[in-house]
Order: structure tokens, then sequence, then C-alpha cells
């Protein structure tokens, strides 16, 4: 019975994460950005890396822990929500911020179209003619 | 006017003046001073609304500057798609409780998030009271504005406006909010700091402003009148006490020289100058009083002498006047001192003689009273002489009546006084007679003629009457009796009684009349008529054993057939005795 209960409270979860899986990491269509290897999305995002080419880069974070970011995270970052803490106060004191944030993936959209260097996440339907896919996750 | 009132207002004035110059002090100079320090009240408190609007203007300032510089403007490249911009403006609206909106527009002035939701889209029109530029957080580049619409009541608001005290923002000196007309209000202005096209003004209500002044004022005014009363009351018994023995002193300077009663003192109940008054008054009027009394004493010692002196005179003359209305008998015994002035009698033998002019009345009222007056004195001065000739005393004239007597002061026994009395009544009628020839000679035609009655008898004599008013003469049934025998008598006749014909009848030559029964006597009284001529019928014979007097004109056929048979009788006695 236990197990019961709690597969259904597990099943939402994972059926979720089924859906969800087909991401891309997106940029400009017009950016000078290529295809980057997830260590190099990941080194921008930690902000460990600002510039592509000439480019400065900004990275943007979804608000929130919703997906696709935990997804992000996990697949690209490789680290869990405790770890990405840990770094950013650790970087806090260091003078390095995390990467700014925007609410709904509709604004994650329009802020990579509409700043230079813009780099963000959103799930492969919204990717139109506007964005340009370099990672998919 | 008084010195009482004198002293009051003088006392008054002087304590009015204090309060006249705070009352102007307070009217004018205080006033100015006041309205000063109010302004430069109202300027500081003008300055700290003044530091508060600033305050606030900045801290909106800072505000909206604070909020474009966060993360979430950057939004505004997104066109706010998750409406954080607004949230944030529409909590920070709300948070400032901010009358206007906030906008924020991005690099095309489009509207990208609002507090006014329809905004948003479109372009934005209107000046903005503050806007802010927004920068991007990762490049730096503006990526918008932050604008604010701000309306003035967000200043209007922190104004603590009263019924006498208002702040009135100007803006471009135009007025912004009305305030409530004020008539006369004090005025200060100051310009924002942060703003000089703003600027406010407050107003504070006159009336109220000078209230308490005017309470002052009104309470000066209370307490002026108030004092008036004291003052004046207080001045008014000080002057009292003040002039309380002056007006004693004047009060019995004016009743001594009213009553001339120089022993009238002033009380003197102080020890101040104003009792050094009151006792040198005292002083004077006591020297006053003496002299008085010694000028007094002068004088009567004066009128005692001078009237010692008359009378001295009038003793040295007395006599002469008085020896004309005393017989000088009398005035001489008195004057030499014989007799005492003094009331008292003696009785004595006298004879007493009556005479009065026949007839008077009648006579004298066809007479003028000069005439009268001229023949009546000479008549009586005639008299008197005859009297006083044969030694009389003349005692009164009573009217045309004249009575006199003998044997006082002086007598010479009373037969001589009787005789010499009958003479002197002779000698009266004789002096008549002859008066009547020159009276008549003068044109008086009426015949004038005497009677005269003649009594001897014991009398009173002495001074009678009063102390202060006394007459030497004689009472006694003698002197009524010679008086009715006057009154018996014929006019031109001397008629005496028995008692004084027995005294004379050796010397005068008298007959027997008819006997009377005066008036007051019970019983007849005989009467003997003086032979006045020696009539040849009578015939007499006064020897010694033989006294025969015969008038045989008066004789009637009895009584001579009486006498007759008498003298035959005689005849043959004296032949019988001869041997």
């Amino acid at each position: 019975m236990r197990w019961l209960i709690m597969a259904a409270l597990l099943l939402p979860v994972s059926g979720n994460t089924a859906v969800g899986s087909g991401y891309a990491v997106v940029v400009s269509s017009e950016s000078a950005i290529a295809d980057m290897a997830p260590d190099k999305i990941r080194d921008i995002f930690l902000i460990r890396r600002n510039f592509e080419g000439g480019t400065r880069l900004i990275p943007v974070n979804l608000v929130g822990e919703d997906e696709p970011r935990r997804e992000f995270e996990a697949a690209v970052l490789g680290m869990d929500r405790e770890a990405i803490n840990r770094y950013w106060i650790s970087n806090h004191f260091q003078g390095v911020s995390p990467p700014t944030t925007q609410a709904s993936l509709q604004s994650v959209k329009s802020f990579v179209e509409n700043v230079d260097g813009a780099i963000g996440y959103v799930p492969l339907d919204m990717v139109d003619g506007n964005l340009r896919v370099i990672y998919e996750f | 006017m008084s010195f009482r009132t004198r002293t009051i207002l003088i006392l008054i004035l002087l304590s009015l003046a204090p309060y006249v110059v705070t009352m102007f002090i307070l009217g004018s100079a205080y006033r100015n001073d006041l309205e000063d320090r109010l302004r430069s009240d109202m300027q500081y408190q003008l300055g700290i609304t003044i530091d508060r609007l600033d305050q606030n203007l900045q801290t909106l300032e800072q505000d909206m500057a604070f909020m474009a510089s966060l993360d979430v403007m950057n939004d505004i490249v997104t066109s706010d798609l998750d409406r954080r911009i607004t949230d944030m403006l529409l909590l920070k609206k709300s948070d400032l409780r901010l009358a206007g909106e906030f906008d924020v527009t991005n690099n095309d002035g489009v509207v990208v998030a609002s507090t006014q939701l329809s905004r948003v889209g479109e372009v934005r029109s209107g000046e903005s009271f503050y806007s802010v530029p927004v920068y991007s957080t990762f490049n730096d580049a503006q990526i918008g504005v932050l604008q604010v619409e701000y309306r003035m009541e967000n200043l209007v608001r922190l104004f603590a406006n009263e019924d006498y005290l208002q702040y009135i923002l100007l803006q471009d000196e135009n007025l912004v909010n009305p305030g409530t007309a004020m008539s006369d209000p004090l005025m200060v202005v100051q310009s924002l700091t942060s703003r000089p096209s703003l600027s406010v003004r407050l107003e504070q209500d006159r009336e109220f402003a000078f209230s308490a002044l005017d309470r002052i004022t009104r309470s000066f005014f209370i307490a002026l009148f108030v004092g008036m009363v004291v003052i004046a009351t207080v001045a008014f018994l000080i002057a009292g006490y003040i002039l309380h023995p002056i007006l004693q002193l004047s009060s019995t300077a004016r009743l001594i020289t009213k009553t001339q009663d120089y022993s009238r003192r002033v009380p003197v109940e102080r020890r101040d100058e104003i009792g050094e008054l009151s006792s040198a008054f005292n002083r004077m009027i006591s020297g006053m009083q003496e002299m008085i009394a010694r000028l007094k004493e002068e004088s009567e010692n004066r009128i005692k002498l001078a009237k010692e002196k008359d009378r001295a005179e009038m003793l040295q003359t007395l006599p002469t006047k008085l020896s004309r209305y005393l017989s000088p008998q009398i005035y001489e015994s008195i004057f030499s001192g014989e007799k005492d002035v003094a009331l008292g009698s003696s009785r004595k033998k006298l004879t007493i003689f009556f005479s009065d002019i026949v007839d008077f009345t009648s006579t004298t009222d066809q007479m003028e009273s000069e005439d009268l007056t001229q023949l009546l004195n000479q008549y009586l001065q005639e008299m008197t002489e005859i009297a006083l000739r044969y030694g009389a005393t003349v005692d009164k004239y009573i009217g045309d009546a004249v009575m006199i007597f003998f044997g006082d002061p002086d007598s010479a026994g009373v037969r001589e006084d009787a005789l010499q009395c009958v003479l002197m009544a002779m000698a009266m009628q004789k002096r008549v007679r002859e008066l009547q020839d020159e009276w008549h000679k003068a044109g008086f035609t009426r015949p004038f003629r005497i009677r005269v009655g003649i009594h001897t008898g014991y009398c009173t004599v002495g001074n009678f009457g009063t102390e202060s008013r006394m007459d030497y003469t004689i009472v006694g049934s003698a002197v009524n009796l010679a008086s009715r025998i006057e009154s018996s008598a014929k006019p031109g006749d001397i008629y005496i009684s028995e008692d004084t014909w027995l005294l004379v009848r050796d010397s005068v030559n008298c007959v027997k009349a008819a006997s009377v029964t005066p008036k007051g006597f019970s019983y007849p009284v005989p009467l003997y008529k003086v032979q006045l001529e020696e009539s040849a019928e009578i015939i007499r014979l006064q020897e010694e054993g033989v006294d025969i007097t015969l008038d045989t004109a008066v004789l009637d056929a009895d009584q001579k057939d009486k006498i007759r048979r008498l003298l035959s009788h005689l005849v043959e006695d004296v032949e019988d005795q001869d041997p």
C-alpha cells in the first residue's frame, strides 16, 4: 500500500521529466556564437567565461527551480541546487554574481532575441527562426 | 481746582505713566517685534516643511535611481513580459503612497511597464517630473527610462494645515492648492532646494497670531482700569490724610475769624511737617489770644479812664444841672453830704403847699403850645423863685400844679415854717396878679388865677422809689389833705387848714371859711382863708390877753347879732373885773 502511494506521488514527476526532455541552449539567430560543448556552456553560466569571439556573453537563467532550469542545471551544469548555491555564495565574495534571470521561458526567448551575446535555454518547441540552437539536452 | 483734586490727578498721572509706556511698547514696538519674531518662526517652520518636501522628493529620486539600477530593469529588453518591473513599480507606488504614475519606457519611448497598466505598449507622452535612465546590468547600455508622473498632491499632503496656519504650494508662482482666503495674513515664501520652480508660501492669520498679544493688551486695559480705580481711591485717601489737618487748620481759622473765639486750637495728630504747621498755628493763635487779651484789657482801661474822666466832668457839671431839678435845700444837703442818697425816710411835721392854675386846661386849649410853654415856664420860674426866697422845698411840678413843703431838709421850727409858707403863698398870689397884668398886655386875655391850699401835719419824708430811680418826696395824709384844701380853695385865694392857722394866726390875717369834707375824709375840716389885703371892715385887736379879729364884710345878720351880744357880755365882764 505504501509503495502504491509513493508510486502515485512520484508518477507525475517522472512523467513530467520524461515529457520535458528536449530543451535547447539558444542564442539569437543573428549571434556570432557558434555551437558549443556543454563544458563551455557550463563555464558561461557559472560566469567563468564572459567572452566568445569578441562578443560579451550574457547568460540568462530562468527564475526559480522550474523546468527547464532544473533540467539544465542537472544536465548541463552537472550540479544540484545545493552545490549551485554554495558556488554562488563563495563567488559572491569574489564579486561574481549569478547570471541575470528571466521570469518565463517567453521572456528568456525575448531576451535572447533582443540582447547581443545573450545565451539562454528554452524547450525545443519554442525555437523559431529568431533563435539558433547551439546545444540540446 | 482744589488741592485734593490736584493731588489725585497727579498721583493718577504718575501711576499711569508706566502703564502708558507699557501700552505703547505693547502697542507698537512690541507688536512690530512680535511680527518679526512670528515671521522668523514661520520662516523656520517653513524651512522644516521645505526640508521635508525636499527630502520627500529626494527620496523619490533615490528610490527611482535605485529601482532603475535593479537587475529586474533588464526586463525592459523583454518588454517586461513577466511584469516584474510593473510589480515593483506598483509596490513602490504603494510604498510611497504616490499620487501619480511610474512609467518605464524603452529606448523607443514605448511604455514597457507602468503603474497605469493601460499605458503599456503606448508611446509615452507628456512631461515627466523625474526621469532616470535605466542601464542594462550586463553591458551598461541604456535600455530605457524610468519616469514618474508626479502630482503635487504628494507635496500638499505633507502640509500640516490649520485654520490659522496654511501652507500653499506654488509652482512657477501659480497657486497649486488654494488655501482658505485669509485677510491680511502674515506671509513667508521659500523655494524648494531641489526644485526652485516649486515654492511654498506659509500664511498665518494675523488676528490669530496677535491674539495672545491682544489678550495681554486687554488684560492690561482691565488692569489699567482696576489700577486707576485703586489709585484714585488711594490718592483720595492719601490726599485726605494729607489734607485733613490742613482743612482743620482752615476751618478753625475761619471759625476763629467768624466767632472771634481765640481759645480754639487745632488738634495736633502727627509728628511730621504738617503736625509742625498745626502746632505753629496753635502757637500763633495763643499769641494772638494773649495779645488780644492784653489789648482788650488796655482798651477797657482806657474806656474806664475815659468814662471816669467823663464822669468826673459830669460830676463837675452835675451840681449845676441838678440844681435845676432839685430844690436847693435838697441839693445842698445831698452835695454837702448831710444826706445820703439812699432809700430811707423819716417822719417830720411839715407845712405842705399846693397850688394850681384855675381852669388851666380850658385856658390853654386855646393857646399855641409855644406860647403855653413860655407862659407856664415863666409862671413856674416866678413861683419857684418866690418859693426859694422863702426857703421852701419845691417838691415837684405837676403840670400847672406846684407842690412845695417846708420843714425838710432845713427847718426853722414848725411855726416859722408854717408862717413862711403862708407868706410865700401870699407873695405868689401877689406876683400872679402882677403877672396877669403883664400877660394881659402881652395878649393873653383870659384871667389867669391860682388857688392855694396849705396844711401842716406829720409826713413821711425821704427818698422813695428804687435804687436806680428815686424821688425825694413826702407822703402821708397831710399831703393829701393839703391837696384837697387846694381843690376846695376859690380862685385867687389861699386856704389854710386849722393846724396851720393855729401856727400863723398871730402873724397873718385870716378869716374862717366854710368847713369842707374833702374826698377820703370822714369829718369836716375847718378852713381858714388868708386875707391878702386888709379890708376896711376888719377890726383887729391883738395884744396880750386879747385877740380879736372882726371882718364885718363877711358877717351876716345872725353873726353880727351874736357878736353884739358877745361884745356886750365882754363889756360887762371887763367892767365887773375892774374894781
